[in-house]
């Protein structure tokens, strides 16, 4: 997965620049999680929470996916489930799967090039 | 399971998610408060357990109220300090008020209506949050412009021709009430410019 990074990792507190970098990247791990089928919330925030890196708390991500939900990149829909309520599943919609492409394309000279100044030596 | 909503655990703490996120616009804050409905019965009926205990684990993992009030602040860049844009009709009364104030003055008998009209006015545009403060001291005064601008125009005439004729009294009023023309157009155009980017971007 693109973003299981530093999941071994434990963080007590949380660092200004992790903060900062999961603000800038968070996103594209919720589309990256749908990118091979719809999860139902749940699902979802129990999944990224998992990984200490990129979350706080499991109900932080919600504020996100609705943000997500209204500018298009992903779709909402209640499916009734075997046990308990309907579950509310997320989709990724095309213009979804075209953001997660571009970050995708990103990612790799992005995290070159971060590389390239925390090296010591390598910038001469 | 249908009542997890009523559980007292539960309760306090959407209330407190509620209150913390005070900020935040009406439709915006009962979605996040439906979404957190939603995933706790859903996580609820996923652990197969619903007593006290299940609940608290349940609210311990999805976190702090404050902090998913923070995440849902933080994604309303444009909530406490730009302006927020209102309705055509309400800024047209506005713009009506400033524009007619003057003209209402001069007429007899009921030129107290345009006092009225000028108070209103003023105060519609200091109550409105689509325009910033320096735009909205700069309609003030040019609101308030006629009342020197009259007088000196008036003396103007009055030591140029030896007397104030008709003509020339209906010009100085004229000219007066451009300053309050220039400051409807300039409220006019900041309120049509917002109403169209933040349509644009919040959809």
């Amino acid at each position: 997965m693109l973003c299981m990074v530093a999941g071994d990792a434990k963080y007590p507190g949380d660092s200004r620049a992790a903060s900062q970098l999961r603000k800038g990247v968070l996103e594209y791990c919720v589309l990256a999680l749908l990118r091979d089928g719809p999860r139902y919330g749940v699902e979802l925030v129990e999944e990224l929470a998992r990984v200490d890196a990129m979350a706080t708390s499991q109900g932080t991500m919600y504020p996100l996916l609705s943000r997500l939900r209204r500018s298009g990149l992903a779709d909402t829909h209640l499916q009734e489930s075997g046990n308990g309520p309907p579950r509310r599943y997320y989709t990724l919609t095309d213009a979804g799967r075209a953001a997660l492409r571009e970050f995708a394309d990103d990612w790799p000279a992005f995290r070159a090039a971060v590389d390239h100044f925390l090296t010591p030596g390598e910038t001469t | 399971m249908t009542d997890t909503r009523t559980h007292p655990l539960v309760r306090a703490y959407l209330s407190s998610v509620d209150q913390r996120a005070g900020a935040l616009p009406k439709a915006r804050r009962e979605e996040l408060l439906a979404d957190l409905s939603e995933h706790i019965e859903a996580s609820l009926a996923d652990a197969d357990h619903s007593d006290d205990a299940a609940v608290s684990r349940v609210l311990d993992q999805l976190g702090d109220p404050g902090a998913i009030a923070d995440a849902a602040l933080a994604e309303e860049p444009s909530l406490p300090a730009g302006p927020r844009p209102e309705s055509r009709t309400r800024t047209r009364v506005t713009l009506a008020l400033v524009v007619l104030a003057f003209p209402l003055t001069a007429v007899p008998v009921i030129g107290i209506l345009g006092l009225a009209a000028a108070v209103a006015g003023l105060w519609r545009i200091w109550k409105s949050p689509q325009w910033m403060r320096p735009e909205k001291v700069r309609a003030t005064v040019l609101m308030l412009a006629p009342l020197i601008t009259v007088p000196a125009l008036s003396l103007i005439f009055i030591l140029a021709s030896n007397g104030l004729t008709a003509a020339e009294l209906i010009t100085a009023l004229l000219l007066s009430w451009c300053a309050p023309a220039a400051a409807a157009i300039g409220l006019s155009r900041t309120a049509s410019h917002l109403r169209e980017t933040t349509t644009a971007t919040s959809n």
